[in-house]
């Protein structure tokens, strides 16, 4: 896998974003990271970018509990979306949901890659990245 | 041998005549006698053959008849005199007798003819024969010395012995047990007075056979002779039909003494009682204690006194005796329950004469009746303090018995129910085939529950079904197997099991609202932490500082929230009030007018349909202020916002609809997500996705409903159906 150079997170928490994005530009691995409040806005850019790869993201980081559309939303619009995008894109959703029955239904999902539940440590997310570059 | 050739033709002749007839030859040997008189003297046949005549002479007779012998020899010839002669077991038989010289062929006279008879006052005789013959009864005629003279062929009969073999004996040897002395002398003819008098002893038949007999001892004087004239009386028949009655009465007795019954005479005209054996100890009263009318009055019961007297009073007028039950105390205190019988017999002119019955103690059945009303009672008194509906049904499916819950369940009465068909209590689908009508018990009888697992409904009078569960149990009354069904409204129960089922899933829903609602802040608390704690860069630290207060302040409304909805959830109680929705509409809009002027809305409103609902009003305030606050916030930017809001009465439940022009939501995206905590649909700097949560839940939490029809672009409709509100 080549450097990641597009990251997206698609989340509605402020806080989350503002930190996640400082811990990921402080590793210096990602070249761009764009932040959608939620599923809608996400699907919106993806939509009018599927011809254009370098506007595309490498990985994406999901949040499921989101306004307008949820992450539910974003994926089942992404799977018809997806054999327009000519990119390989990684879906890893991360939520603060601990629930079981969201985790089995992630896992059918076979375009997301993992299921990473909220808090997530500057250590591990610097972890994850290094693991995405490598 | 010479003799019976010699004396063979007069030996005919003496055989045929009654008297006796001996004949001696010169020395004074028998040489003839004839049966007469061996029968009398007791001798056997030619016993007394070749004997000499001393045999049968008395001594003292001897002088005389040898005198008599010779004046024959010397050709005279003798008078009939009175002689003895001694039987062979040397009694003496008085006899007349006469001597008779016999001569042989050649004239010669070769020996003496005696002829005699016994003196039995031979005249007269005759006469009593014939008396004896016409007396209706065996009848013995006794002479000097209490021997038997005469008896007549009843006599003969009834000891079944020959006259010969009678006369000339002592009548003991016709009885067979000892008489006193004093009896003894009746058989005598001593002097005595003129009165029959009678003994009973115990006859004799010649074949050894005894029988009870009266012997009436009547003195008789025949001429000079003083006789005993004893009349023989068979009792056999007489003692059979005694003892027949006696042993009769013995059963009659033992009979009431075993059903404790006895029986009793009054005759009205000499007040003369009679009680039979048994109500003596019945009532405890000494049999040696007269008895009156006044004995038996003397022992009913104080209380029962004049019930008693009025109904034998009206069974006297009416000649007509009406059992009746009353009570007794005995002599020796003990109450007891008697059971009167009668009847009332009248002489000819109808007047009653004599009253006889019976007395049955019944106290024991009293009782055991009494317990039996008791336990009926208790039964019945079971059955009507049940909480549930009861009913009893026989075999062939008819009720034969409901309790009071029944009648108030099904709204019939009882007289309407019993001898019916229990199906008349059941839906027509269910009418052939309801479960009491199928509970077969048979032998395995165990209770069977009906309307837990499938459904099952009964139906009232006025038609109305409602869900039932019913409970079965095989009974045994007196009349026979019964089943008695409890019926039990489970409608209530299903309605609080509903509530359950829909608390259960607010309660889900709670904890999922707890888990993404407070789990989200606590993992941003915790990832600021993690900044603040590892962050190599110290703005980035100071950043993360001031980033948490907003976070707990907003974990601290979210939890307020939650509480507030907890409690509405909580307050099933609260008070619901008679609301006039124009003018609480009226008030909650005036706390948006800025708003409202601000963006120029039209509000319509139209509750002329229903213009009150029943509704806590804290509530209804909330829920038109969320609506009102909701359809400004997410108005559309392309035209003027427009409110309708109107009410319509829908049978027991009011409808409102809330309708604006705004953006409207995507329900397909939506719709599950629409009333729940923390979901927005818009991005708007104060959508916080609490309004239509709480809305939602103040209204399910009076049992009403909530709903959305929404599109785009246009705008949306909210629904909110207010239910139980008949006033």
């Amino acid at each position: 896998m080549n450097k990641v150079k597009n990251l997206f997170l698609v989340d509605d928490d402020d806080i989350y974003t503002y930190f996640t994005t400082a811990t990921i530009k402080e590793t210096s691995l990602v070249e761009v990271i764009k932040v959608f409040g939620n599923g809608q806005e996400a699907i919106d850019f993806l939509t009018e970018n599927k011809n254009n790869p370098d506007s595309l993201p490498d990985v994406i980081f999901l949040d499921l509990a989101m306004p307008i559309m949820d992450g539910w939303g974003f994926l089942e619009e992404f799977i018809e979306l997806h054999p327009f995008i000519g990119k390989k894109i990684e879906i890893y959703v991360c939520t603060s949901s601990i629930s079981p029955d969201d985790l089995e239904k992630v896992k059918k999902i076979t375009l997301v890659s993992d299921y990473i539940i909220k808090p997530l440590s500057q250590e591990i997310l610097v972890k994850l990245i290094g693991k995405l570059n490598s | 041998m010479q003799a019976s050739t010699r004396y063979g033709p007069l030996q005919s002749l003496a055989s045929a005549i009654e008297e006796v007839v001996i004949v001696c030859d010169l020395e004074g040997k028998i040489v003839f006698i004839n049966q007469a008189g061996e029968q009398l003297l007791k001798y056997s046949p030619g016993e007394l053959t070749g004997k000499t005549i001393d045999t049968i002479t008395p001594s003292e007779c001897t002088e005389k008849e040898i005198g008599l012998v010779k004046q024959i020899l010397n050709g005279r010839s003798v008078k009939k005199f009175a002689s003895k002669k001694i039987a062979k077991n040397s009694q003496e038989v008085e006899v007349t007798s006469t001597l008779h010289p016999y001569t042989d062929e050649k004239g010669v006279i070769a020996g003496i003819i005696e002829i005699f008879q016994p003196v039995v006052h031979h005249n007269s005789l005759g006469q009593l024969t014939e008396f004896l013959t016409a007396l209706p009864d065996a009848t013995i005629i006794l002479g000097g010395n209490s021997r038997i003279l005469l008896v007549n062929r009843r006599a003969e009969t009834l000891f079944g012995f020959s006259k010969n073999e009678l006369t000339g004996k002592h009548p003991n040897f016709l009885l067979a047990n000892d008489l006193t002395a004093e009896q003894q002398t009746l058989f005598g003819t001593g002097d005595r007075s003129p009165a029959p008098k009678s003994i009973e002893a115990i006859g004799k038949k010649k074949e050894e056979e005894t029988f009870p007999i009266k012997i009436i001892f009547s003195p008789l004087s025949f001429g000079q002779d003083k006789l005993v004239l004893a009349s023989v009386h068979d009792l056999t028949s007489a003692k059979r039909v005694a003892s027949d009655l006696l042993k009769k009465n013995k059963l009659l007795t033992t009979a009431e003494q075993v059903v404790m019954m006895g029986h009793w005479q009054w005759d009205l005209i000499s007040n003369d009682v009679v009680w039979s054996e048994n109500l003596f100890p019945m009532f405890g009263h000494d049999k040696d204690v007269p008895l009156t009318y006044a004995t038996y009055f003397g022992y009913v019961h104080d209380d029962d006194k004049d019930y008693v007297t009025e109904r034998v009073q009206e069974s006297l007028r009416e000649k007509k005796f009406k059992g009746f039950f009353h009570r007794i105390r005995t002599s020796g205190g003990e109450v007891k329950m008697i059971h009167l019988l009668g009847e009332i017999y009248t002489n000819e002119n109808n007047d009653p004469i004599e009253m006889v019955g019976t007395c049955q103690d019944v106290t024991e059945q009293k009782a055991f009746e009494v317990k039996l009303a008791e336990s009926e009672t208790k039964f019945k008194s079971l059955l009507e303090s049940a909480p549930d509906a009861m009913v009893i049904v026989n075999t062939s499916g008819q009720i034969i018995l409901i309790n009071a819950q029944t009648e108030k369940l099904f709204g019939y009465k009882k007289a309407e129910l019993y001898g019916k068909s229990v199906g008349i209590l059941f839906p027509d689908r269910f009418k052939a085939d309801n479960p009491i009508s199928n509970s077969s018990f048979g032998n395995k009888a165990k209770p069977i529950l009906a309307g837990a697992e499938k459904e099952l409904f009964a139906i009232r009078k006025n038609q109305s079904e409602f869900a039932v569960e019913i409970s079965l149990s095989p009974l045994t009354l007196e009349d026979g197997p019964v089943v008695s069904a409890v019926i039990r409204d489970i409608t209530e129960r299903k309605k609080i099991a509903k509530t359950l089922e829909r608390q259960n899933v607010q309660l889900v829903d709670f904890c999922n609202i707890v888990s993404h609602n407070l789990h989200g802040p606590m993992i941003n608390i915790s990832m600021l932490v993690d900044i603040i704690e590892n962050n190599k860069h110290i703005d980035r630290r100071k950043e993360a500082l001031k980033r948490l207060k907003p976070v707990v302040h907003h974990l601290n409304e979210v939890f307020n929230e939650l509480v507030e909805s907890v409690q509405v959830r909580n307050d099933v109680d609260i008070e619901q009030s008679e609301i006039h929705i124009k003018s609480s509409f009226s008030r909650v809009l005036v706390g948006f007018r800025n708003q409202i002027d601000d963006c120029g809305a039209i509000v319509n409103t139209d509750f002329d349909s229903a213009p009150v609902i029943k509704f806590p009003q804290k509530y209804i305030d909330s829920i038109f202020s969320n609506f009102i606050s909701n359809s400004l916030k997410y108005r559309s930017p392309d035209r003027r916002p427009e409110i309708n809001v109107r009410t319509d009465n829908s049978g027991n439940s009011v409808l409102l609809a809330f309708t604006d022009n705004g953006l409207g939501i995507d329900l397909k995206r939506h719709q599950q997500n629409l009333f729940k905590i923390r979901k927005v649909f818009h991005k708007h700097p104060e959508a916080k996705g609490f309004g239509l949560y709480m809305t939602k839940t103040q209204v399910e939490a009076m049992g009403g409903k909530i709903w959305a029809d929404s599109h785009p672009g246009k705008g949306t409709t909210f629904y909110v159906k207010f239910v139980n509100q008949l006033l």
